[in-house]
Formats: structure tokens, sequence, C-alpha cells
């Protein structure tokens, strides 16, 4: 990752980003879109900080497919916005913890890439996030043989592949070992470049040692309802939890019921966030609700440690998986509209 | 058979109720084949009906699965897992014997996968984008199943209508006609019977006069 020079500015940026935070929808906002048709959502949405994309796209897409492109791009800009007038360590750390945008823009260029996707397939489906070079994702998608791609990946220092499980994954046909460990250096990459030198950087560490937490959760939830093998699930977990850390992971995971495992993380400081009935999850395997609950969890830590450390990097990672949520959440109702889901079910899906 | 090419003989009559027996044997056993092929036709009925009724629900599922990880997880992220995807479902047609009808048996072995062979992380991908694979893999391999079964019963009624049509042409056609055949060779034997008694009795009758 590049170093950013310059001085951390931490009231000047959380002045800003507590400004772009009350700009954000409230619960009411999605309540009326629920009732919307899509036209109107698209609307609404034009008259909100969504204004530029939904005019600037109005012309080429339509329904979901413009709301959807709208919303992520200016989740991108969002982005960019934040690293633009942030400095110094503050904007080393914000870059780390986008940086998994660059993670998945990899990710998809490589699936491209192994399963011969054209160029306007695999251009189609990145996402304007991260700080990808275009002429590095231009070269990549110019590529024809291995040895181009891994020449094209070594010129670059934003993202680490190993060429090792890069070779053999484009071999086997199976990336899912080289994605993970993309994923697992992603984590690990973001511990290292927290120096915690004051409280609210400790707190941040502890903050990103609950998002490995929660994310190894989810992973386990996911493995779980599968049906995969203790032993077998312990090479997903992610290293440097908090509360979670690798043998508990792998005593949850071979543990027999499901109960056993609930009962475990309700001792958890998650546990609060865990309302399913254990006997109907047991019964339908589905974590759709485990997974909400999850995503609430993280978010409600992340506005329990912005409200902690009101000038640090914390306010600003809060408002990050804010905006973040609240373009999952508008998509929610835009694709759940267009594909005709029970309004019930779309109001579920909800982070709120 | 048209008359004019039957030989009232004695030899063709025995050689008529030969191939009377035969017919009569072969018209009861293809009933038994066809009663038979009906009766199983209806098993796999059933069985076709549950499938089907199975594929509507799944299908169901399947989209609604897919429609939830397009909504929470943004089409894009869909289509990106969606190219990690290389392997190909692979399918070996064999076939069986039903009651003298080739069926095929379609094996797929390679249409359900764990969540580490469909090729995109574990990690980093979303849980409602593995319940939307696992939906259409279940979904797929009813397919399979089902396009297993309505072949066998396409088949079936196939044969079924075949040998119906060869039990009607035994019933109604091939052994009256040889019934018709043996009543005519036997009617025509006795004449032939009748004429060579009489020629007998004229020729004794002849004999005493001389």
């Amino acid at each position: 990752m590049p170093i950013f020079g310059g001085r951390s500015n931490y009231p000047y940026i959380c002045a800003r980003v507590k400004a772009k935070k009350s700009f954000l929808l409230s619960k009411d906002a999605y309540h009326r879109m629920l009732s919307m048709d899509l036209a109107e959502i698209g609307r609404y949405l034009g008259e909100t900080q969504y204004r530029e994309e939904m005019a600037a796209l109005g012309t080429r897409y339509d329904g979901a497919t413009l709301i959807e492109n709208g919303i992520s791009q200016n989740l991108a800009k969002t982005y960019t916005d934040i690293l633009s007038f942030s400095g110094g360590h503050l904007r080393q750390l914000i870059a780390e913890y986008l940086h998994r945008w660059d993670i998945y823009n990899v990710k998809t260029l490589i699936r491209g890439k192994a399963t011969k996707a054209s160029i306007d397939d695999i251009k189609e489906i990145l996402i304007p996030a991260g700080s990808l070079k275009q002429e590095f994702i231009n070269q990549m998608l110019q590529t024809t043989t291995t040895e181009e791609l891994l020449e094209t990946l070594r010129q670059q220092s934003v993202v680490y592949v190993d060429e090792e499980l890069l070779r053999n994954a484009l071999q086997t046909g199976k990336l899912a070992v080289m994605e993970d460990a993309l994923d697992k250096e992603y984590y690990s990459s973001l511990l290292k470049s927290i120096r915690k030198t004051t409280i609210s950087e400790e707190r941040f560490l502890d903050f990103m040692r609950k998002e490995i937490d929660i994310t190894n959760l989810k992973v386990l939830f996911k493995l779980k309802s599968e049906g995969m093998s203790g032993e077998a699930m312990t090479q997903y977990f992610i290293p440097g939890g908090l509360e979670f850390k690798s043998d508990r992971l792998t005593k949850l995971a071979i543990s027999e019921g499901m109960k056993e495992m609930m009962d475990d993380i309700r001792q958890s400081s998650y546990g609060d966030y865990i309302h399913v009935d254990i006997e109907e999850f047991e019964d339908t395997k589905d974590i759709s609700s485990l997974l909400r609950e999850m995503d609430k969890a993280l978010l409600d830590l992340a506005d329990k440690f912005s409200h902690l450390y009101p000038l640090s990097i914390l306010p600003v990672l809060d408002y990050v998986l804010r905006k973040k949520t609240e373009v999952e959440n508008i998509r929610i109702i835009a694709r759940g509209k267009e594909s005709g889901l029970d309004p019930e079910l779309i109001k579920k899906l909800l982070v709120l | 058979m048209p008359r004019i090419e039957i030989q009232p003989t004695r030899s063709e009559l025995q050689e008529t109720n030969r191939r009377i027996h035969l017919t009569t044997n072969g018209h009861r056993i293809l009933k038994l084949k066809r009663d038979g092929l009906i009766m199983e036709f209806f098993k796999i009925l059933d069985e076709a009906k549950d499938i089907r009724e199975d594929i509507v629900r799944k299908y169901q599922e399947s989209s609604e699965r897919i429609a939830i990880a397009d909504a929470v997880d943004g089409v894009l992220a869909v289509r990106s897992a969606a190219l990690a995807i290389s392997r190909k479902p692979k399918i070996e047609l064999l076939t069986r014997n039903l009651m003298g009808v080739v069926v095929p048996e379609i094996e797929a072995t390679t249409i359900r996968t764990p969540p580490e062979d469909r090729g995109y992380g574990i990690i980093g991908t979303s849980p409602h984008i593995d319940l939307a694979a696992d939906s259409y893999q279940r979904l797929l391999e009813t397919v399979v199943k089902a396009a297993e079964l309505e072949t066998t019963m396409r088949r079936l009624l196939e044969e079924i209508e075949r040998t119906k049509r060869r039990v009607n042409a035994l019933e109604f056609k091939v052994l009256p006609d040889l019934l018709e055949t043996k009543k005519f060779i036997e009617m025509r034997l006795e004449e032939m019977e009748r004429d060579n008694i009489f020629r007998l009795k004229r020729i004794k009758a002849k004999a005493k006069e001389a």
C-alpha cells in the first residue's frame, strides 16, 4: 500500500464526515420507498444526495438498473471524496480499509480471465471504487496468457497476489483458495497498518478485530448450514479476531448441534444481537436472519465506537459503513421491487 | 389373406392351425406386455407428477434466492461470482431395459458441489450468493431427474402405442383372418370330402350296374 504524507487532519475530516452523515437517509425514507414504485424511487433519489448520478445516468438506464448504478457510483464518489480530504496516517488507514474494493476488482479481473470472459463483460462488473489505476485495469483486461496476467500483477503494488496460488488456481479452475488468501491478506495487512500509538487507534484495532469476528461467524454459519465438517471449516477463518480466536472458532466448528454453538456465541458480546429461534433455524437451515443480525451488530459497534472517540478514524469508519448499508438498503428495495419480492420479505432484508 | 391364394389342403390347415396357435399366444403375451407397460407408465407418471411439482417449487425458491442475492449483494457481485465458476456440470447418459424398452438413465455426478468447489472464495462471497447457487444446483439436479423420468415416460408411451397397435392388429385383423381361413379350408376340405364320397358312391353304383 502507498504511504501517504501530510498530517492526519482529524477535526477537519471528522467535521466533514459528520456533515455528510446528516445527509444519510432516515428510517422513514426507507419505509416511504417501500410504498413507491421504481420510477418514484428514482425520482425521489433524484432529490437527495444521489441527484448528480441519477441525472447523469438517467438517459442510459432506467428502473432498478438506473438506481443500482446511480447509488454505486455515488458510493465510489463518496469514498474518493473522503480520501481526497484526508491526510497522513489517517488517510493511510482509510485507504487500507477501502482497499477491499481493490481486492474485489482484482478478484473479478482474475475470475474473468480464468473463465475467458469477454472484456466488455468483465468491465461491466467492476466496481468504480478503490485505488486501482485504470491503466492497470486495462492491462489486465488485455492479457491473454497466465504469464501475461502474472506479469501485469507483478507490476502493481496495490494488491498482493500469491503467484503460486494464482498459477494453481488458473490451472485447476478453482479460484477459492487464492481468493480466500487475498481476503486473509487484506485483514492481515489492515491490522498491521494500525500503529496502536493512541487509544483511538487501539479502539480502531479492536473494532477491526470485531469485524473479523463477525466475518468469521458469518463464514461459520454459512459452512455449518452447508454441512461442512468442522476440521475442514477451520482453514476459512481469518486470524486476528478479538473474542473468537482460532481455538474457540475450531471448538464452535466441530460442535455437533447448532444449539451448542449458539449458546457459546450468545455468551459473547454479539449475543445480544442474535434473536433467531434455534429450533426453527435447525429445521430450515436458513441463515438469512442470522446474517442480518450480524450486519446490524457491526453497524451498532461502529456507532458505539464512533461516539467513544469522536476525533479518530472511528467516526469515518462509522460513516463508511452507514453509507454502504444505505446503498445496500436502497438496492434491496429497488431490486426486490423489480423481482416482485414480497414487501414483507424486502422489509426483513433491510438492515436498519 | 386373400382366399384365392389359399390352398385348401390338410397341410395348409395344419399350418393355419399352427399360426392361429402362435397368434393367440403372441396376442396373450402382447396384451400382458401392454398391461405391464401401462402399469409401469402409471407408476412413473405419479413420480413424474411429483417431480414436476418439485421443479416448480424449486424454481420459485431459486428465483427468490437469486432475487435476494441480486438485491442484497448487487447484480455486479452476483455476476462476478458467476464468472468464477468454470466447471460445467457433467452428466453421463446410460441406458436400462424396462420390459423390452430401452430407457435412459442419466447420472449427474458434478451438479451439486460443496461451497469450496464452486470456484469463488468462501470468505469474500456473500452467503446469499451461496444460497442462490445451492438452490440452482438442487433445481438442476431435479431437472435432470425429471428429464430421465419424462424421457422414460415418452418411450413407454411410444411402446404402449406400438404394442396396442400390434394387439389390435392381432385381435381384429390377423386372428379373425386366420380363423376365417381355417373355416374356409375346413369347409373346402369337408366339401371335397363330400365330393369324394359322392364320387365313390357313383363309382360304386356304376360298378354294380356293370
